[in-house]
């Protein structure tokens, strides 16, 4: 069809390009000057690429890129196999089924920052709350003095365990609706042909949900990526700079020490890092198709 | 479905909804029985942490409301500048029309932090931080794109046929969105602008940087009762679970949606 689709679209393309613009410009300028807000309300000089020769040779932002990396790719692909499991368990038909399907639904409602205080007290090494280290003392496991939050060792994977209970439920339940979405007369040819119900899952179903996967892990890595709120919740960043992602390292840098040149480097170092990582992802699931 | 199966099925599901059932537990347990240890299934439930936290004193209802004022604003705001652009993504197609759709989603993916910074002296300079309207402004970085995703795969979904007829009976554009569209895409703009809001209530960057005073949200204000002193876990709890309690209704209500909704659309579910 023709249409006004200009008039249609400029209000909000306008709004959000003013938005951004604003942030994008304001970064990409004050990522040449040096400036602390701490320090002083302008700008304290132009430093061409220091902030950004800065942040690479800075050993923090490395362990950024590490953890943020580690909740990025490891975790979701874990969330992706457990939501696997649990999509083929729930894509049977039994009484009571969708009881089970409602109630999987629940994680994903939580905000962020409140599954991260609701692990906070689940992990806190106190008497009475801390439900997690009291069942793992029963079953014989010691968990660190500090509590699980509290240690070097440990506090990253009380982050990551956080996450697997907020995200698995997102992929059990999208490759659930793939899963039924499979038309029916394939299944039944498979059927037909003998196969058992393992081998329609894997070969009949499995091929068919290769898009949508591409698409909630890109979702999903994208969440997991940008991890702030239950970091805010539950470590703050630390032990150290154990918990540390890329979003709370700036978080740190421009909110906290009011870095405000170091931070706008960062903000243009991970925006181009993503834009690269996303651009690529969708050429190679979209392959150009219309969306 | 054999026997076992279930018995798995079973059992995973108590872990993934144990956490819920633990800080329930904990926001109507006397505090007397917070130290107990081992911790105290059995007990007798009270109200007092709903009493002290939303009715007297009640210093987290302000929050409370704060947070519905600021999502229901932002998903309207979203919802009139959506409208119009979805209806163009869905019906039309033109030069970078993917390419504008990515821009959308992109700043749906982009870490909300990297704006928070610039977006902190910007509502400084124009006095709008600690007011409603700075973070309903802020909010539509995300509120946007997510409705004009979820509005689209919603007007895919009607039949081009009406429009054609209208346009053939020389109704104008205007005519076509206001009086046809909208009200047979109406479910669907409930269904977009309840998941907006959802969004929007669950997000706690911007009320981080721009929030003060009365404006404060909910989740920001319940970092409150984390102290030198300690943490206050069953007021915490408390306004935890009143917290989940209006996004996981929306999810309850809208679970034929909710793979749309989580997927932003792309995924009609």
């Amino acid at each position: 069809m023709k249409g006004p689709y200009k008039l249609l679209i400029f209000p909000s393309f306008i709004f959000l390009f003013i938005l951004i613009a604003y942030p994008l410009v304001f970064s990409l300028y004050y990522s040449f000057q040096f400036w602390n807000l701490a320090t002083s309300h302008e700008p304290q000089g132009f430093v061409g690429l220091a902030n950004y020769i800065t942040l690479i040779t800075d050993p923090r932002v490395r362990n950024a890129i590490i953890i943020t990396i580690i909740l990025a790719v490891p975790i979701t692909l874990i969330e992706l196999f457990l939501g696997l499991g649990i999509a083929a368990l729930l894509d049977k038909d039994f009484k009571g089924i969708g009881i089970f399907r409602a109630l999987f639904i629940i994680p994903t409602a939580v905000a962020p920052v409140v599954a991260g205080l609701i692990f906070r007290f689940m992990f806190y090494q106190g008497l009475g709350t801390g439900i997690i280290p009291y069942l793992l003392h029963v079953i014989g496991i010691g968990t660190p003095e500090r509590g699980i939050l509290g240690d070097q060792q440990t506090a990253l994977l009380g982050i990551a365990v956080t996450m697997i209970w907020r995200w698995t439920p997102f992929f059990a339940l999208t490759i659930l609706a793939g899963l039924q979405s499979v038309p029916k007369e394939l299944l039944d040819a498979a059927k037909v042909d003998g196969a058992s119900s393992y081998q329609i899952f894997r070969y009949v179903k499995m091929p068919q949900l290769r898009k949508l996967i591409a698409i909630v892990f890109i979702i999903c890595f994208m969440m997991h990526f940008n991890a702030y709120d239950e970091i805010f919740a539950e470590t703050r960043g630390g032990p150290g700079e154990a918990t540390t992602t890329l979003s709370y390292l700036l978080y740190w840098e421009g909110l906290v020490y009011y870095n405000i040149g170091l931070s706008a480097a960062l903000t243009w170092l991970i925006a181009i890092a993503l834009l690269i990582i996303v651009n690529i992802y969708f050429k190679f699931v979209f392959r150009g198709e219309r969306v | 479905m054999n026997f076992a199966s279930i018995i798995i099925l079973l059992f995973i599901t108590v872990v993934f909804i144990f956490p819920i059932y633990w800080v329930f537990q904990l926001s109507i347990k006397p505090p007397q029985l917070n130290l107990v240890e081992p911790p105290a299934f059995v007990f007798t439930p009270t109200l007092e942490h709903y009493i002290y936290t939303f009715v007297n004193p009640g210093k987290n209802l302000v929050n409370l409301a704060s947070s519905l004022i600021i999502s229901l604003s932002a998903t309207i705001v979203a919802f009139i500048f959506s409208f119009p652009a979805s209806y163009a993504f869905s019906r039309f197609n033109f030069r970078y029309r993917n390419s504008l759709m990515f821009w959308f989603l992109s700043l749906l993916l982009t870490p909300p932090i990297v704006f928070t910074i610039p977006y902190y002296i910007l509502m400084s300079n124009l006095g709008l931080r600690g007011t409603y309207v700075g973070l309903v402004i802020v909010y539509q970085t995300f509120a946007i794109p997510l409705t004009i995703w979820l509005l689209k795969s919603f007007i895919d979904a009607i039949p081009i046929e009406v429009e054609e007829a209208a346009l053939i009976d020389g109704a104008d554009w205007r005519t076509i969105l206001l009086r046809i569209i909208l009200p047979i895409c109406a479910p669907g703009a409930a269904v977009s602008m309840a998941f907006t809001f959802v969004f929007c209530w669950n997000n706690l960057i911007f009320p981080i940087i721009l929030a003060e005073g009365p404006v404060r949200t909910l989740s920001l204000a319940t970092f409150e009762y984390f102290t030198v002193t300690g943490a206050t876990w069953n007021y915490i709890a408390t306004c935890s679970f009143i917290n989940i309690l209006p996004p996981l209704i929306i999810f309850l209500l809208l679970r034929k949606y909710i793979v749309r909704g989580l997927t932003f659309g792309a995924v009609k579910g």
